[in-house]
This record gives structure tokens, C-alpha cells and sequence, in this order.
């Protein structure tokens, strides 16, 4: 999987103001309360908390031009496993 | 009371020492040490006071024999100097009082000092006062409670001399709202920001103003818009007396990045020429910002914010740093690609440290990754760039040396400094106040000389010098004086890039490294 995907979709989603801060106080904290400090964070871990928690979210990053393509690999790679 | 008030040496090569600009500009070091002329005014009125910078002046150790006490203090860089200060002054029988950041930070380094006046002077130099009056020969000083700075006097500014530094230093806050893990300053100075009142300030510059200082002045706060309503209350006030006094001074400052999103507060930063603003960048990764509860900065695209900086007539520069846990070998690539979108000349670039009392330190701590629990600076540590990495890194060392090295000769190369140089002389939009005296103009005419030989005629910078004082000077002229600043802070770059790259040679290279 692209290891810069975790990195712009965090881009988008913090830089974003129609994204609530709730929502990404949230993401910040589940990535610092449940993924490994000392390893790079792991992107299908990331699309699988957004599935379940976001999907709003989700569904608006697989329609961002910056990432649809290679979003949507890493969703099928996701799926296939 | 005789008391002498000592500045200890910072190292002679730090990214913060800028020795050949201080040369051009006949100073001897760039920063007044602030910390000590506001303990200085903590003393009793009565007694008579010296103080002698190391950093400016020579010590003749005979000028101990004048003092009944010693007071120094001092931060991390100023560490060995302090430390040999202390058995300095036992060697010739006088009595050492220390304080500042790492003596509070870590006491037990500075054990052999005999009284350690900690924490915040405004709450423990009386108590130590009133102990030494009462014979005390010794004692540690401190206060969890953190002061209120309304009642801190003025500092004693007439102590310096002036003219030996590119800049003196106020202070407007202490603290930082903020909770970034590796962060030292919200663990010495708490989370709310703590600020003097406008006219307690106004005071401060009235007083350098008499003392006859013109030019720059360097608001030393942890972060200057940590508390924005007071910020907003004072611009205002400081925009009346400068206007009265005829602009004497130009500003600088450290902030947030968040800066950038405040439009009233950039017009009232504008108004009163602020010119230079150091934003701690960190990363461009919202991975690692996260993860170093750096959040404020995720929130923002940090390219246009120092666009938008740039705009207001500030010149940002900016720090930093490499060796977060959970970076990939992509990290330095980030880092040197955001230094070149926003155009950055001036980006200190260093290695994660673990600081003494941060929660990075406490946690590195629990995890068993903190070999030396004490900051404990060696021979030839100097910054950031060489004392970084004090604990076990969550890729390999050799990995993130071979990459800062790789990023130090990139974003240090001539053909980058310069073309991020005249990048942000054709985006900056300034409307200076200050001009400066005849005299200043003298010696920056001078200095534009040495510049020229220095620079212009070196076949390393030659091409990228001329063509970069060419096209300021035709197309954004109102600039050509920022561009030359800060195409003569690149001879400090090249040296300092060129002895850190030397020791990550020499380290990368020893057995077994």
C-alpha cells in the first residue's frame, strides 16, 4: 500500500473546516491511544477506523482528486484481505 | 553587596550563533541575555552590580575578587560553561548562585553550585535574598507556584552593552498553550500564557529607548499569540508609542503557525514592523504531528501560511526536526520539500532531543529507550544538530543521520538558499518604520562591502549572489536590504552545515556505528 496515502488523508481531513473538530479530535486521538508510536501508522488500519467510525468522512476522501485512485486500491486491498 | 552576574559562553559554533553576521555587523553575539538583567532587577536596590557576558567579553578571574557573590545562569547550550564557572569561583573562594532553565530543569547537574535559585526569579531570588542576608551559605530555592508577571520590575537593561548584540530581548509572555510532547517550555512555564500588561512593557522600551538603542528588538515569549486577546489589547498600545517615537524599533518574535490564520492580528504585527517570525514547522507530516501532539499545525497548509507571512513583510524562519517515532525514510524528503514550496532560507533543522522534564523524555523513559536519563551536554555538542538523538530512535540511527546529512547538503546547497532567498524577496510585501540611524546605515554599508568580497567572489556563491542581488534590485528594489540579510546569514549556514556534516561523517564512520 502507498505509505504516503495515510499522510494525505490526513492532510485532507485536518485541513479541511467542514470536517468537524470533534471528528478530528477523535481521529487524533485513536491514533495515539491505539496505533504503535514507534512504527509508521498503518494506512488499511486507518481506512478500516474511517469505514467504521467516518464513513461520512470516507466517502468524501474516495471522491478527492488528490487521492481517489490510489485510495481506491488500497480500499480493494482491503477488501481482498 | 558586590555581585558580579555572569553569562555563561554558548558554544562557539551553534545554528544560533551567527558569527559572521555578527562580524559584518561589528556586534559580538546576536542576543542580550535577558535572563539575567530580569533577575538583576530582582536584587536589592542597594547593592552594586557588574555583569559580564562571556559571550561578548573576556573573563579576567581577577574580576571575581571584586564580587561578595556570583549569580549566573543559563540553558542547555550554556551547560560546560556554567558547570566550569561554578569551580571557577570555588577556586577563588567565592560563593555561585545559579538558575535559569537547565539548572531547573536538572538541578542535581549543577549540585556543586552553592545555592540553586530555581523556577521563576520573581518567587525564589527573595527567598534566597532574605536567606543570604541571614547568613545562609547555601540553599535550593524553589516554587511550584508560577508568578504573576504584572509585578515583574524592568529589567536592567542599563547592565548591557548594547551595542555588542544584533538584538535585545523582551518579554511580552511566558508559557504556551499548546502540549507538543518534546516541548520543555509548557513543563518550566506552565500552559496559560502569563503576560505583562501594555504599559508594564511599554515601560521596558521606554527604558531602552533612553538608553539610546534604535533597531531591532526580539520578543523572546515561548509563543508570542499564546494568549491572543492580550496580544490584541497591546499592539494597539505599542503602535501609539512607536508612532510617538518615531518607529525606533523593528520586531521580532516566536509564534504558532496559527498566526498566519488571524488577519487582524497580522495588520496590528504589520503596523508596528514586525519583520522577523521563527514558527516551529517541525514536520510537514500530519502523521508525526499528530504523534508529537503537535496538532495545531495539522490544521493548517503550512506552505500558504508562510505565503500569507511573507505577504505581511515577515520573513519566516523555521524549525525543524527529524527522528520522530513512526518516520519513514520519506521524513527528510518532506522536509526538504517543504523548506523549498515555502520558500524558508532560514530552516534550523535538527534532530529530536530528548529535553530534561518533557513528556517525550517521561515516556521514552517508561519505555525503557532513555539510556542517559540526564541532558548531559559532551565536548562538541553545540545544538539541536549535534546533540539531538539522546535516546533509543524508532528506526535505526545510522538511517536518520544518513538522511539529516542528505537534508543538511540540500536545503543548505548554495543554488537552494539562494533561490529560496530571492523567492521571498519577490513574495515579501514590507512597508518598513524603522530606518535605522546614520551610523547603523554606516556599518550595514560597510557590511554590504564584506559581503560582496565574501560572497560575490567566491566561485561557489558567486553566480547565485549576483543573480539574486540582480533580480531584487530590478524588480523588487523595496527588498534588496531583506535579501542581503539574508544572503549574509548564508555564511554562518555554510559553516555551521559544513562542521555538523563533518561529525555525522566521523560518527557514521566510527566501528560499530
Amino acid at each position: 500500500m502507498n505509505d504516503l496515502l495515510s499522510q494525505d488523508i490526513l492532510d485532507i481531513i485536518f485541513q479541511d473546516p467542514q470536517v468537524r473538530r470533534l471528528h478530528k479530535e477523535t481521529l487524533a486521538d485513536w491514533i495515539l491511544d491505539t496505533q504503535p508510536h514507534t512504527a509508521p501508522l498503518d494506512a488499511a488500519a486507518l481506512l478500516e477506523y474511517l469505514a467504521a467510525h467516518q464513513p461520512d468522512l470516507l466517502n468524501r476522501l474516495k471522491i478527492n482528486v488528490r487521492i481517489k485512485e490510489d485510495l481506491a486500491r488500497a480500499l480493494e486491498s482491503n477488501a481482498r484481505n | 553587596m558586590n555581585c558580579l552576574l555572569l553569562s555563561p559562553r554558548f558554544p562557539e559554533l551553534s545554528y544560533w550563533s551567527f558569527r559572521e553576521p555578527c562580524e559584518l555587523l561589528g556586534a559580538r553575539y546576536p542576543a542580550a541575555p535577558l535572563g539575567l538583567v530580569t533577575a538583576a532587577a530582582l536584587l536589592p536596590p542597594d547593592w552594586t552590580i557588574r555583569l559580564l557576558d562571556l559571550n561578548v567579553q573576556e573573563m579576567d578571574p581577577a574580576q571575581l575578587d571584586w564580587a561578595d557573590i556570583v549569580m549566573a545562569g543559563g540553558m542547555i547550550p550554556q551547560q560546560r560553561s556554567l558547570l566550569a564557572l561554578i569551580d571557577l569561583c570555588h577556586a577563588h573562594g567565592k560563593r555561585i548562585a545559579v538558575g535559569g532553565q537547565d539548572p531547573t530543569s536538572q538541578p542535581d547537574i549543577y549540585a556543586a553550585a552553592d545555592y540553586l535559585v530555581l523556577d521563576e526569579g520573581e518567587l525564589t531570588i527573595p527567598r534566597f535574598l532574605a536567606d543570604l542576608a541571614a547568613g545562609a551559605t547555601s540553599g535550593i530555592y524553589r516554587s511550584e507556584e508560577k508568578p504573576d508577571i504584572t509585578l515583574s520590575p524592568t529589567p536592567r537593561f542599563d547592565l548591557l552593552e548594547l551595542q555588542r548584540y544584533i538584538y535585545t530581548g523582551v518579554q511580552f509572555s511566558r508559557g504556551c498553550p499548546f502540549n507538543c510532547e518534546f516541548c520543555d517550555i509548557i513543563e518550566l512555564y506552565g500552559r496559560r500564557p502569563r503576560t505583562k500588561t501594555p504599559q508594564q512593557l511599554l515601560r521596558e522600551l521606554e527604558c531602552l529607548y533612553r538608553l539610546g538603542y534604535r533597531g531591532h528588538v526580539d520578543f523572546v515569549d515561548d509563543n508570542f499569540i499564546g494568549n491572543k486577546k492580550a496580544v490584541k489589547a497591546f499592539l494597539p498600545e505599542l503602535l501609539t508609542w512607536s508612532r510617538q517615537h518615531g518607529f525606533p524599533f523593528l520586531f521580532s518574535t516566536e509564534a504558532t503557525i496559527n498566526l498566519a490564520d488571524d488577519p487582524t492580528l497580522l495588520d496590528m504585527m504589520e503596523a508596528v514592523d514586525f519583520r522577523y517570525v521563527f514558527v516551529g514547522i517541525e514536520t510537514p507530516d500530519p502523521r508525526l504531528l499528530i504523534r508529537t501532539q503537535k496538532k495545531v499545525n495539522t490544521r493548517y497548509s503550512v506552505v500558504e501560511c508562510v505565503h500569507r507571512l511573507n505577504r505581511r513583510g515577515m520573513v519566516v524562519t523555521a524549525g525543524f526536526i527529524l527522528g520522530f517515532d513512526g518516520e519513514t525514510r520519506q521524513a527528510a524528503d518532506a522536509i526538504a520539500a517543504c523548506v523549498e514550496a515555502a520558500a524558508i532560507p532560514m530552516a534550523m533543522v535538527g534532530l529530536l532531543a530528548a529535553l530534561p522534564n518533557t513528556q517525550l523524555t517521561r515516556r521514552l523513559a517508561r519505555e525503557g529507550r532513555l539510556p542517559e536519563p540526564r541532558f548531559r551536554l559532551q565536548p562538541g555538542d553545540a545544538d539541536q544538530a549535534t546533540s539531538g538523538l539522546n535516546f533509543i530512535p524508532s528506526r535505526p540511527r545510522a538511517e536518520i543521520l544518513e538522511d539529516y546529512a542528505a537534508l543538511l547538503r540540500q536545503v543548505y546547497s548554495p543554488r537552494r538558499y539562494f533561490g529560496r532567498v530571492l523567492a521571498v524577496a519577490r513574495r515579501l510585501v514590507r512597508h518598513p518604520k524603522q530606518v535605522g540611524s546614520i551610523r547603523g546605515r554606516w556599518t550595514e554599508l560597510r557590511a554590504l562591502g564584506a559581503l560582496v568580497w565574501r560572497l560575490g567572489f567566491d566561485r561557489q556563491t558567486a553566480w547565485y549572489f549576483w543573480r539574486t542581488a540582480l533580480v531584487v534590485l530590478l524588480t523588487r528594489p523595496g527588498n534588496f536590504e531583506a535579501a542581503l540579510h539574508l544572503m549574509a546569514f548564508f555564511l554562518h549556514f555554510r559553516t555551521h552545515t559544513r562542521i555538523v556534516l563533518d561529525g555525522l561523517e566521523r560518527h557514521l564512520h566510527e566501528p560499530g556505528k
